[in-house]
């Protein structure tokens, strides 16, 4: 077996293609680690924010297409993820994508996720395959791999049974096997094989176990030596009889002829929307039909077919594992205790003391190792300068800054030949723009990686329990704690962070809400202007406190305001729901694995577009009507800031000379805060900071409100980026990025008229 | 025993505690991840910790799960005593 998933996928060298599913907790990332090694980002799935992740594995002269579904616990669709991972099985992603586009191009495998599927350069240039065999075998899995885990064969298994209901071309792969076995869980594979018909394979993904059994049973089922032919039939008892009158009226329907019957049957009982919309455009007549049905049946368990639907399934399993798994009677005892991790964790008070302690530690570790920060503030403070200095000069960031401002002097000396804009516009503009790219992608990788190991750990589920409480108050799941936190540090992994909530809609609502977490660049920017515009120190210790206070309870107001708007019915009955699995070793390969995918897919797509749009507010800040200058003042920025000046009056600044200035100042910072002080001094050409800011001759309450609007607008452009890449949606991300401008002047502007009239100017 | 005493929402049952989910009210999203995850009419269900604030442990199906208060409110179970 070798792995070839660093190679460009190209569809035609692959024989078939296997779609991966578990619920979560069962071990698939681990899985797939072992089996494929790192996965490919491939696009997101269509209208969708999940990402598709797929590679290669090469098996006995078989080379096989890994497509990784999200971990889902059924296949009912209520979630996004579930209705992602029933599309693809049911093979309606890939018949839309049939649809969309006759022929599929070679260069993107999953072509269907295209963003710009009429402009693909493979489509364009050439690089076309039109086998409608190869199309077909694209876009629907030719198997589906079901993972359950041997510790809660029981429940796992709803997923599998759920799969088998619509496509018989399954292979269960029971992992974590060897752990079941040491805690006293015994399983009849053999048994449980013949009895569903389908290769059922003992697996231990940790330890490299099983798989050639896996991967041979796999391609048995592909080549249809393997038995199952037909759906699995789940008996579903008292409901039995409507579905087979709702089967006579549909089966003549030709949009349904594609699904098994029976399952359609069955989604109309669960009034499953989508099958009932499809109803509708067809034939008004089935419609009433059915309804008439729906309305029989409606006397039975107050029309909840839901439930009767799932406890049969579940009944089924119980009645098919009955005889093949053995549990001993210790295990049966220790499932119901409680290790003093977990008391810790459940006791009030202490338990998210701990929670916020774990985010905080993590958040410290990965901002450490970065930058240097925050210890080489705490190490200053306690008067070892030695240490805070060494700190942040081996900071990873520092040492990237070192590199960089290397690579630039030597450019610059190369570049000294070639007509004036050409070495700033290269090392400037250029290496600059990549500089500012790479300064994050240490701090993403370590956020994320850590974050995988507490998600992989188990801690995770601990934390969002502990912190239940706290945030459900605003309508947040205790996870919500984590972009917080990380958005302290900063806020470009503080968005990323996002992805380990469970609801959409607490996700975007979350994503809205951190850049209003004042990060470290901001804080710096803070500090320095706290202590040049106020002399008075309690007056400089109250804007600081204040402000950093204000930027936590936006985050709070902003998120439980935007978790009631963009949740769904379901979830604005926002409540826990989630596994307690038990605590483990988490595995650093895999964590690493997980981060490093991530990293890379951020640097190619975000990156992209930060490095363009770097380079064009350099040529704004180095280019005016009059071309290439060095006199900030004569550039397009600042009659940017000339323009804009007026917005200035909000703040009662009516001198033109500080407020084209100060707007100037404004632009420049959404690039980045980090350069802004000094920018702004050598731009403006006053020396230093200090010198600049003081030429503005603001009033001590001009410049906390102004303070607040820097604060409050844009955070950077990797943020506003970052938005982008969470929410895969532009429209989105401008209504984000014009909601902070607009608090920014709202709230600034507040305060000042408030102070103004209260005689504080 | 008296009757009465016999049927109960999740989140008044303490720690220790066996019973039988007899139904779920609330929204069809809330049900429907409920029953999947195995909490489905007629399971056994053994409470692994319940403080009486904040969210409460149950053990299903040989999963540990954690639920919101508000959710356990909506699910009637019926108390196993023995």
């Amino acid at each position: 077996m070798s792995c070839h998933a660093r190679q460009a996928v190209k569809i035609q060298d692959v024989d078939l293609i296997v779609a991966v599913a578990g619920q979560p907790n069962v071990g698939k990332s681990t899985l797939l680690n072992r089996l494929v090694g790192p996965l490919s980002h491939v696009g997101n799935w269509p209208g969708k924010t999940v990402d598709i992740f797929a590679g290669v594995v090469e098996y006995n002269g078989y080379r096989m297409l890994i497509v990784d579904l999200p971990g889902t616990y059924g296949l009912s669709g209520v979630t996004e993820e579930e209705e992602i991972a029933r599309k693809y099985i049911l093979g309606e992603v890939g018949e839309k994508a049939h649809k969309h586009r006759r022929s599929v191009c070679e260069r993107c495998i999953l072509s269907f996720a295209c963003p710009m599927p009429r402009f693909c350069p493979a489509r364009v240039f050439g690089g076309i395959i039109s086998r409608r065999r190869k199309e077909h075998f694209l876009y629907t899995p030719d198997v589906v791999l079901v993972i359950v885990d041997a510790t809660a064969l029981e429940r796992t298994m709803y997923l599998a049974i759920s799969i088998l209901e619509v496509f018989p071309h399954v292979v269960i792969a029971i992992n974590k096997m060897d752990e079941a076995r040491e805690r006293g869980i015994y399983i009849d594979v053999e048994a449980l094989s013949k009895k569903l018909g389908v290769p059922v394979v003992a697996i231990s993904a940790l330890k490299k176990e099983g798989f050639d059994s896996l991967l041979n049973a796999v391609i048995d089922v592909w080549r249809r030596r393997a038995l199952r032919r037909k759906p699995l039939r789940v008996d579903y008892g008292i409901l039995e009889y409507y579905i087979e009158r709702v089967e006579k009226i549909i089966h003549n329907v030709d949009a349904f002829k594609k699904y098994p019957t029976r399952w359609i049957a069955l989604r109309i009982l669960e009034r499953d929307k989508e099958i009932f919309e499809l109803l509708r455009t067809i034939d008004g007549k089935i419609e009433t039909e059915v309804e008439k049905i729906l309305d029989q049946a409606s006397k039975i368990h107050n029309g909840d077919f839901s439930a009767i639907i799932s406890s049969a399934k579940y009944n089924f399993i119980s009645e098919l594992l009955r005889g093949i798994i053995k549990v001993s009677v210790e295990e049966k005892r220790r499932e119901l205790l409680l290790s003093w991790i977990d008391r810790i964790f459940l006791k009030p008070l202490i338990g998210p003391l701990a929670g916020f302690s774990v985010i905080f530690i993590t958040m410290l570790l990965a901002f450490t190792i970065n930058t240097g920060f925050p210890f080489n503030l705490i190490f200053a403070a306690l008067g070892y300068d030695y240490m805070a200095t060494a700190l942040e000069e081996y900071s990873i960031v520092s040492l990237l800054d070192l590199l960089f401002s290397y690579i630039i002097d030597i450019m610059k000396k190369a570049l000294a030949p070639l007509p004036r804009p050409w070495p700033e516009f290269i090392t400037d503009g250029m290496i600059g723009g990549v500089a500012l790219i790479l300064t994050f992608v240490p701090l993403i990788f370590f956020v994320l990686f850590l974050l995988s190991l507490l998600e992989d750990s188990g801690l995770s589920a601990r934390i969002a329990v502990s912190l239940d409480s706290t945030f459900s108050r605003l309508g947040l799941s205790g996870k919500a704690a984590f972009p917080m936190f990380i958005g302290l540090g900063c806020n470009v992994p503080g968005v990323m962070s996002s992805r380990t909530l469970m609801s959409k809609g607490e996700k975007l609502a979350v994503i809205l809400a951190t850049p209003f977490v004042i990060c470290q660049a901001r804080l710096i920017v803070l500090t320095a202007i706290v202590s040049i515009a106020f002399i008075n120190p309690i007056q400089q210790a109250f804007a600081l406190v204040s402000i950093l206070i204000l930027s936590i309870i936006l985050y709070a107001l902003i998120a439980s305001l935007f978790v009631r708007i963009f949740g769904e019915r379901a979830e604005k009955e926002s409540e826990l729901i989630i596994d307690f699995p038990p605590l483990r070793k988490p595995s650093l390969r895999v964590a690493w694995w997980n981060a490093w995918i991530l990293t890379k897919h951020f640097i190619k797509k975000a990156g992209t577009i930060i490095f363009v749009l770097s380079m064009i507010i350099w040529f704004l800040l180095n280019y005016g009507p009059l071309g290439y200058t060095t006199n900030a003042s004569l550039t397009y920025g600042a009659m940017l800031g000339r323009i804009l000046s007026p917005i200035a009056l909000i703040w009662g600044v009516s001198n033109p000379e500080t407020s084209w200035k100060l707007m100037f100042a404004f632009a420049y910072g959404i690039i980045a805060k980090e350069g802004l002080l000094l920018a702004i001094a050598t731009l403006l050409r006053e020396g230093s900071f200090e010198a600049a800011w003081l030429s503005f001759g603001l009033t001590p309450l001009q410049s906390y409100a102004i303070l607040i609007a820097m604060m409050t607008y844009i955070p950077c452009l990797a943020t506003i980026i970052t938005i982008k890449h969470e929410t895969k949606s532009w429209k989105l991300t401008i209504f984000s990025a014009t909601f902070m401008i607009f608090l920014a002047v709202a709230l600034s502007s507040l305060i000042y008229w408030i102070g103004h009239f209260l005689g504080l100017g | 025993m008296p009757k009465e005493y016999q049927f109960s929402s999740l989140d008044m049952l303490s720690t220790g505690k066996k019973g039988k989910i007899i139904d779920i009210q609330g929204g069809f999203g809330v049900k429907q991840r409920l029953y999947e995850i195995g909490l489905t009419p007629n399971s056994e269900i053994y409470v692994v910790e319940n403080r009486g604030t904040g969210p409460i442990l149950i053990s299903c199906k040989g999963v540990v799960i954690a639920l919101g208060r508000g959710v356990a409110r909506k699910i009637i179970v019926e108390v196993n005593d023995r």
